[in-house]
């Protein structure tokens, strides 16, 4: 089942255009990847479907209400975590909870239930008597993440939630994300981490308000681009400088870019032969699979 | 409808954080104190023991009389070194060990005596123009009174019962502040002032921090109504500013010994409806500001200033200019301080008879709260 659909979404800011032609659905349970740049339009999108923002033209409907009529019954199923944690910061761990409890009308009962089990989950349950404001980046992040699933939403979106927080901190992020997604939850999250990436099901590049590839991870990297990994041969790297390398390198590839004491280079599907006539002599080639990150630069050139 | 839940959610919350803010606490419940205290003090119209300068040209038992009058009543204080020499006073009025002059001429028992009009001069140190006014006007009634004296003496000394000469005497009653007390007139007008500073300032923060801190935009996105959002979120500063006025009334009358001859109620009525008033100017404030400071600027000046400027607290709005007159129609303040100030000091103040001030701060309420709901309804981010 669809939970998100949206059609042909445009959105201006005054005369500037910030998305360009959205399209895209969420099923039941999925993570739903957003990428790209900062400016590509990431949390104008995630705004939009909160309804905190008003789009300029096309049909949006999540949880099959439409958000031009049904925008108030589709904030209950909804739960949005803005890019600044959404705490209050002189306000406990539990009375943050409470608050959002309250605000979703969320009963005492199933407070008790619910709310014990996300504390539990996120391991905060010591915390609770805790203020907002003395949490470490990584309690303050999993707290903001509570807030907005004490009323069981059925569609979250996260807007890069996992900004500025240790490694540690985001894999247990991702854990409990991916928890919640087999349990039926669709999440949408934005990210500019390209390894987060690869845990959705589904992504989108976003890239000056277009949709610029999309699919899920696996599809996305099957694509017209060849990756190298270029190591020096013994003795020639004296001969050339790396400024002469790259230079000479550059006509033949759509991006470069330095790996420890390898070069990666992007090239275009039928590119390898000529590229390894040219620079066989040069270098040990080695051909890898592409990450995403080399499918969105690549993507980007474009 | 509105979901009480949500509102009662909302008004924990806020009430909790103004608990937990000590910067909130010091705004609520010192800084009234510190102003009442402050003001209560400094601002007195009260002047006493005004150093004047005399110049007796006359030397007659008349102007020896005239001068004892000034000098008993309690008001001035001679500055004997330079009695009688006038380059010695004009001295020290210029450096101001004395603020008035009094020349008395030394034809002024003659032509009193001749049944003529006498004329005496005052010269007065306008640089301090408070003192100055006040001095002259206390002067100006000692000579009247001692004139109808005169008048009196020479109606007897022809014969004539006083009582059956037409002769006409203004008795002035000052009704409501016999004493003429200023903290009688300061402390009630206070209140409104410590009101418009606790309520305005304290919810001029309440939506914009709330956007610096990213929970703004989570709130918009939950289903909470604006109406909801501006009932729960004021309704903690309703209940606090009740108890500063509650506070203030109480430090006035302990302190100052101000009387209350007013009725509770409508103190809390009318306090109600002018907190309201300043909460509706708060919340706009906030709901259109993009950072706290922005916001305490924006209602530093669209509400505090014209409060204690152009209410009649401080300066008196009949010697306005015609246009600044008008202007302070909308002070929502100058109402207030008329209200408070009957209440304090006259009996049998009912809501009733202030009737048109009622409706005045219902509108402006009204108003505000209505712009400010519109503003966020609009601006969710």
């Amino acid at each position: 089942m669809n939970t998100v659909s949206v059609k042909n979404l445009t959105k201006f800011y005054n005369k500037q255009k910030a998305l360009d032609d959205i399209s895209f659905d969420i099923n039941t349970g999925e993570i739903f990847g957003i990428v790209g740049p900062d400016g590509a339009g990431k949390t104008t999108l995630l705004r939009i479907l909160t309804g905190i923002l008003e789009k300029t033209s096309g049909k949006i409907s999540i949880m099959n209400f439409d958000i031009d009529k049904d925008c108030e019954k589709i904030k209950y199923h909804t739960g949005y975590m803005s890019q600044k944690f959404n705490l209050y910061p002189t306000l406990t761990v539990e009375e943050n909870i409470k608050f959002f409890a309250g605000i979703f009308g969320v009963s005492q009962q199933e407070y008790n239930d619910r709310g014990e089990y996300l504390l539990n989950l996120t391991g905060l349950a010591n915390f609770k008597t805790r203020q907002a404001k003395d949490l470490s980046g990584g309690m303050k992040q999993k707290l903001a993440l509570i807030s907005t699933l004490i009323h069981k939403p059925d569609v979250l979106i996260l807007d890069e939630p996992t900004l500025g927080v240790d490694p540690v901190s985001r894999r247990d992020f991702w854990q409990i994300l991916q928890e919640f997604s087999q349990k039926g939850t669709s999440i949408i999250v934005s990210t500019s981490y390209m390894d987060e990436a690869e845990l959705c099901n589904k992504i989108i590049l976003l890239f000056e308000g277009r949709i610029i590839i999309q699919g899920n991870p696996v599809e996305v990297k099957k694509i017209d681009s060849i990756v190298l990994e270029l190591s020096s041969i013994v003795g020639t790297q004296h001969a050339v400088s790396l400024e002469n390398i790259i230079e000479t390198i550059k006509p033949f590839v759509v991006d470069l870019s330095f790996k420890g004491e390898k070069i990666r280079v992007i090239l275009k599907k039928d590119g390898k032969e000529a590229f390894t006539k040219e620079f066989g002599k040069l270098f040990h080639i080695n051909e890898i699979s592409p990450s995403i990150e080399d499918v969105f630069m690549r993507a980007m050139q474009k | 409808m509105l979901n009480f839940q949500r509102i009662y959610a909302l008004f924990k919350k806020e009430f909790v954080e103004i608990v937990r803010d000590k910067r909130s606490l010091v705004i609520v419940f010192i800084m009234p104190i510190v102003m009442i205290l402050i003001y209560g003090y400094a601002v007195t119209f009260d002047i006493k023991n005004i150093d004047i300068g005399i110049i007796d040209r006359d030397n007659s038992s008349l102007s020896r009389g005239y001068i004892n009058k000034i000098v008993s009543s309690g008001y001035f204080i001679p500055y004997k070194d330079a009695y009688n020499n006038m380059d010695e006073n004009i001295k020290a009025l210029r450096r101001e060990r004395i603020k008035v002059i009094v020349v008395i001429p030394s034809d002024f028992s003659f032509n009193l005596k001749k049944g003529k009009d006498a004329k005496i001069q005052y010269i007065v140190d306008g640089s301090i123009a408070n003192t100055a006014v006040i001095g002259v006007g206390y002067l100006q009634v000692l000579t009247a009174n001692f004139a109808n004296n005169i008048k009196m003496d020479f109606v007897k000394n022809k014969g004539i019962n006083p009582k059956k000469f037409p002769y006409i005497s203004p008795e002035i009653r000052v009704w409501y502040n016999q004493e003429l007390k200023s903290a009688n007139f300061v402390v009630p007008g206070l209140i409104a002032i410590i009101m418009m500073l606790v309520a305005a300032l304290l919810t001029s923060l309440t939506i914009v921090r709330e956007r610096e801190n990213g929970t703004y935009e989570e709130i918009m996105s939950t289903p909470v109504t604006s109406t909801e959002l501006i009932i729960g979120k004021l309704t903690p500063y309703i209940i606090i500013g009740l108890i500063d006025v509650l506070l203030v009334t109480l430090f006035g009358i302990l302190w100052f010994h101000v009387p209350f001859r007013g009725n509770i109620i409508t103190l809390l009525f009318f306090s109600f409806l002018f907190i309201l008033c300043a909460l509706g100017m708060g919340m706009l404030m906030s709901s259109i500001a993009k950072k706290q400071e922005e916001a305490i600027m924006m209602t530093f000046f669209s509400t505090l200033l014209p409060s204690i400027l152009l209410s009649g607290f401080a300066f008196p709005l009949e010697s306005m200019p015609k246009a600044i007159q008008v202007f302070s129609y909308f002070v929502p303040a100058r109402y207030f301080l008329n209200v408070l100030r009957s209440i304090f000091l006259k009996q049998d103040v009912t809501i009733l008879m202030l009737y048109k001030e009622a409706l005045f701060l219902m509108a402006v309420s009204i108003f505000f709260l209505v712009l400010a709901a519109r503003v966020i309804k609009k601006r969710k981010i």
